[in-house]
């Protein structure tokens, strides 16, 4: 069992002491419950809610073919019914205190969130800790929530040009690899799930040591914490451990992809670049780098390619992160006239541009990245969701929620301009990208040659 | 990042997510935040403080020290509905100001590790500028030069121009946003402002000169304000906004206020929008929304509540959980400034059409002569006070709040006045409006079907 108190410093470091001490300070409480269940607790009373996220480390991409869709669905389900409560219970008692509750389910997580006053929080881990306990699963409720769960991906996926683009274009993107399926999987995959494959879920990766409970706002730490352990420690069960997800440096890309939609008359070319997962250590200079490409208001990617040059309608550097990997790709938005190797030619020339002329890649740029990413860090103090769901995040994927605080700020001040120039050869200019060509047309998502 | 450039970043967003409920429950008038009640909520952290700057300025300072950051905004009271702003092309004048010939001024926002942002509502338009509190000079600095810009970027000009024109050809493949157009254009006269989001937009214009002379006009209108929010003191806040802006006009032009035309007196009881592509029903089942100085408004807070303001409302139970009908069925609208376009909204798979619309119905008419409960009531009660917290839980949402209660004229306070309000009707009281609004005779059915 591990368990720490500590004061979180918000200045930055060092070289801003001159930051005045935002005052009261919050703590930050851990633990790791005899069954598994790592619990952070963040006591701030500043705030005025308090926010409750449930981290399942089961997302999309720990699916086989055979449960496509199904982490999905199962998110869903867990708004059922219980042996001690009506399936609106935890719904209601959010509606009538004026809370809110949703969930979501990504690539590497399901997440279950609560917001709502500290005068009814107690209520909330109370209901938590049944559904993860006490759900009763039935097949009535499981074929209510296929229609449902049906609904939501005609609504997302089907009846919009853009998205409809999404599915085929991450098949034809990411290939075999486990983020090759978006988490609202498809409709056939829906219509084949079953109750074995619900038990499978709930009984093995809903198991305590599979999740991460996180609790932000005006709550005692201590009493919250024995709180959790009096409601949660009795949660057990035979833990079915997720698959590992391969990392995406080492997969193997398309080196294009085309795809076609009902679009506007434009046509959209892009570079995407594979970047490094947050626990590799080159992974603080590629974020500064993302930021000191885009972070502001001149995208260095734009500026080059649309204010500098006038080839193209509008451009857009895009960085992303995920527990497998990272993201940077640079995209140009062109008027229909302009061919496909010629869009390319612009968006490499460009990216060559960046590299030879690298107004962008300054000291100055490297310090006022920092500055922002400090900022962004600041904000989320005025909001307990914010902060359980930047907790709930750097405890899954870098398995240390203290980054969350003041450990991101250490590691990104430490970053240097050699670090950065590092990562930009090593990542852009010596990598391969995969080029994605999208056009108006028929709809079709391949890999071309 | 333009609205075109947004809508294509999506594909290239690895942050695929699906969630439980759909996110576009909001069942309120985007300019009406959630109101509360102080019987549960604790006292604000923070009280604006407003006063006059000088004759035509007013300030408003939420003042918080938690974090080291502050919010500045200037907002002029002329806005996209302004036949005024929009005769001289002052939308685009005041949204483009920030784009100067060689980029300048948005490197100094860069380089201050700034958020800088200028945009339109229907009322007002608005700089907002977010930073350190350390940079607070230089920000002020830079957000009077950004209001002084007179060498707006052609090249821009001509690229918003492009984006206005693919953006509108992308409106037309979104099914909600055709539906929207639809509901709007049974309510709003031809030539009422309130359509102009559903028409196709007029070019920009490509002046550099002209579009200065319209922003220049428009900062001076008396009747703007200077907002505050976050870390900085009263004494601060004051010696800025003294010198932040020009002096206004004494003279001001007759028609900046919104035209406003009656409503439609022909609306029909139904009509179908086809569309291509679609394998769902778009449901709106509309009628024109009370107005935030209703008497009734309170009552409408509740009663709309009940109907389609949670997870578990009348129409959520009816259409999603009893029978899977559909993924979200909720109420848009209502409660506005002016009167708008106020639907029970749903969708569903073609071939469900008849059973979702029938329940759709359904739900009126029961809600209609029956009314709420007096375990709704209390619901809906606990619902409108408590959520009054997330309202509190940064000085620039308190800020924002303050600022639209000014701008429509509202007193300070007029939200949790509001929720006072509702707190205090009887079960009912509430029917009684319920029994002269939700009336079915006067909605009307709108939907976004495929084409047949």
């Amino acid at each position: 069992m591990i368990s720490c108190l500590l004061p979180l410093a918000f200045a930055w470091s060092p070289a801003h002491a001159e930051e005045p001490a935002p005052s009261p300070e919050p703590t930050l409480l851990s633990e790791t419950l005899p069954n598994g269940l790592h619990v952070t607790v963040l006591s701030d009373p500043s705030l005025p809610v308090v926010a409750t996220q449930m981290w399942v480390q089961v997302g999309s991409a720990h699916e086989t073919d055979s449960e496509a869709g199904f982490a999905h669905l199962f998110e869903h389900l867990m708004f059922g019914k219980t042996t001690n409560n009506d399936k609106e219970a935890y719904s209601r008692h959010h509606t009538m205190n004026g809370g809110s509750e949703n969930a979501y389910t990504a690539f590497d997580n399901t997440v279950y969130i609560s917001t709502i006053g500290p005068a009814w929080h107690d209520q909330v881990l109370v209901f938590e800790a049944d559904r993860m306990r006490n759900l009763i699963l039935d097949a009535e409720n499981l074929e209510n929530e296929k229609k449902i769960v049906t609904e939501e991906l005609r609504l997302r996926t089907e009846n919009d040009p853009v998205s409809r683009l999404l599915d085929p274009a991450f098949h034809a993107i990411f290939g075999d690899h486990p983020y090759g399926h978006l988490p609202a999987g498809t409709k056939e995959d829906l219509a084949a799930a079953d109750l074995a494959l619900v038990q499978k879920f709930y009984n093995g990766y809903y198991h305590p040591a599979n999740m991460h409970l996180v609790i932000a706002g005006p709550v005692d730490g201590p009493a919250t914490m024995a709180r959790v352990q009096e409601l949660f420690g009795p949660l057990g069960g035979e833990r079915l451990v997720p698959p590992t997800i391969p990392d995406l440096a080492s997969h193997d890309f398309p080196s294009r992809v085309l795809l076609q939609e009902d679009i506007p008359p434009i046509k959209v070319a892009a570079l995407m670049y594979i970047g490094p997962t947050m626990r590799d250590p080159d992974y603080w200079a590629f974020k500064v780098m993302t930021e000191m490409l885009a972070g502001g208001e001149l995208d260095a990617f734009r500026e080059e390619l649309v204010t500098e040059r006038s080839k193209a309608i509008e451009a857009m550097t895009v960085a992303e992160t995920l527990r497998s990997g990272s993201v940077l790709a640079f995209a140009s938005i062109n008027l229909p006239f302009r061919s496909e190797r010629r869009a390319f030619k612009l968006l490499h020339q460009t990216r060559d541009t960046l590299t030879e002329e690298a107004g962008w890649m300054t000291q100055a740029k490297l310090d006022t990245a920092k500055r922002r990413l400090l900022r962004q860090s600041l904000e989320r103090r005025y909001y307990a969701e914010s902060q359980a769901d930047a907790l709930g995040q750097a405890y899954a994927w870098q398995g240390d929620e203290t980054f969350a605080m003041g450990g991101a700020s250490a590691a990104i001040d430490e970053v240097t301009l050699e670090q950065v120039q590092a990562a930009w050869l090593k990542y852009v200019v010596q990598a391969e990208p995969v080029e994605i060509f999208v056009k108006k047309g028929e709809p079709k998502a391949e890999e071309v040659q | 990042m333009s609205p075109m450039s947004l809508s294509f970043g999506l594909l290239f967003s690895l942050s695929g997510v699906a969630s439980a409920q759909d996110t576009r429950i909001p069942a309120y008038d985007d300019q009406a935040p959630p109101p509360a009640a102080e019987e549960v909520a604790p006292k604000p952290k923070a009280v604006p403080a407003i006063w006059t700057v000088s004759e035509g300025t007013e300030a408003v300072l939420v003042e918080d020290h938690r974090v080291p950051e502050v919010v500045l905004v200037v907002e002029i009271p002329v806005g996209t509905y302004s036949p005024w702003l929009n005769a001289q092309h002052g939308v685009e004048a005041w949204e483009l100001q920030m784009y100067d010939a060689d980029g300048a001024l948005r490197a100094r926002a860069d380089a201050l590790a700034a958020d800088l942002s200028v945009y339109c509502e229907a009322r007002t338009c608005t700089l907002e500028l977010v930073a350190l509190k350390r940079d607070l000079e230089a920000s002020v600095a830079l957000v009077q030069d950004v209001l002084k810009n007179t060498s707006y970027d052609k090249a821009e000009l001509k690229r918003t121009d492009q984006g206005r024109k693919i953006g509108w050809e992308g409106s037309q493949t979104d099914p909600d946003w055709r539906l929207s157009q639809t509901t709007a254009q049974l309510l709003y006269t031809e030539g009422d402002p309130r359509l102009q989001s559903y028409v196709e937009p007029e070019k920009v214009l490509r002046d550099p000169k002209a579009l200065a002379a319209a922003r220049d006009a428009a900062l001076r209108l008396p009747g703007r304000r200077v907002g505050f929010a976050g870390d900085l003191t009263r004494a601060e806040a004051e010696a800025i906004a003294a010198t932040l802006l020009p002096p206004v006009n004494t003279v001001t032009p007759a028609d900046l206020a919104p035209a406003y035309l009656p409503l439609r007196a022909d609306r029909p009881a139904s009509l179908i929008e086809p569309m291509d592509n679609l394998t769902q029903i778009y449901f709106a089942l509309m009628r024109d929304g009370i107005t935030l100085e209703d008497p009734n408004y309170p009552a409408f807070l509740v009663a709309n509540h009940v109907l389609g303001g949670h997870f578990f409302s009348r129409l959520y139970v009816s259409l999603r959980h009893e029978g899977g009908e559909t993924y979200g069925a909720y109420t848009r609208g209502g409660g506005g400034a002016t009167a708008s376009v106020y639907s029970l909204s749903t969708f569903t798979r073609v071939e469900n059409k008849a059973t979702t619309e029938a329940k759709l119905r359904a739900v009126l008419t029961t809600f209609h002569e029956g009314g709420v409960t007096e375990q709704e009531r209390i619901e809906a009660i606990g619902y409108l006070q408590g959520s009054e917290l997330f309202d509190q839980q940064s000085p620039s949402n308190l800020l924002s709040t303050t600022l639209t209660e000014l701008t429509l004229g509202l007193p300070p306070g007029f939200f949790v006045e509001a929720t006072k309000r509702a707190s205090a009707l009887s079960t009912e009281e509430i029917n009684t409006f319920i029994k002269a609004h939700y009336d079915p005779a006067a909605f009307s059915m709108v939907t976004v079907e495929p084409e047949p």
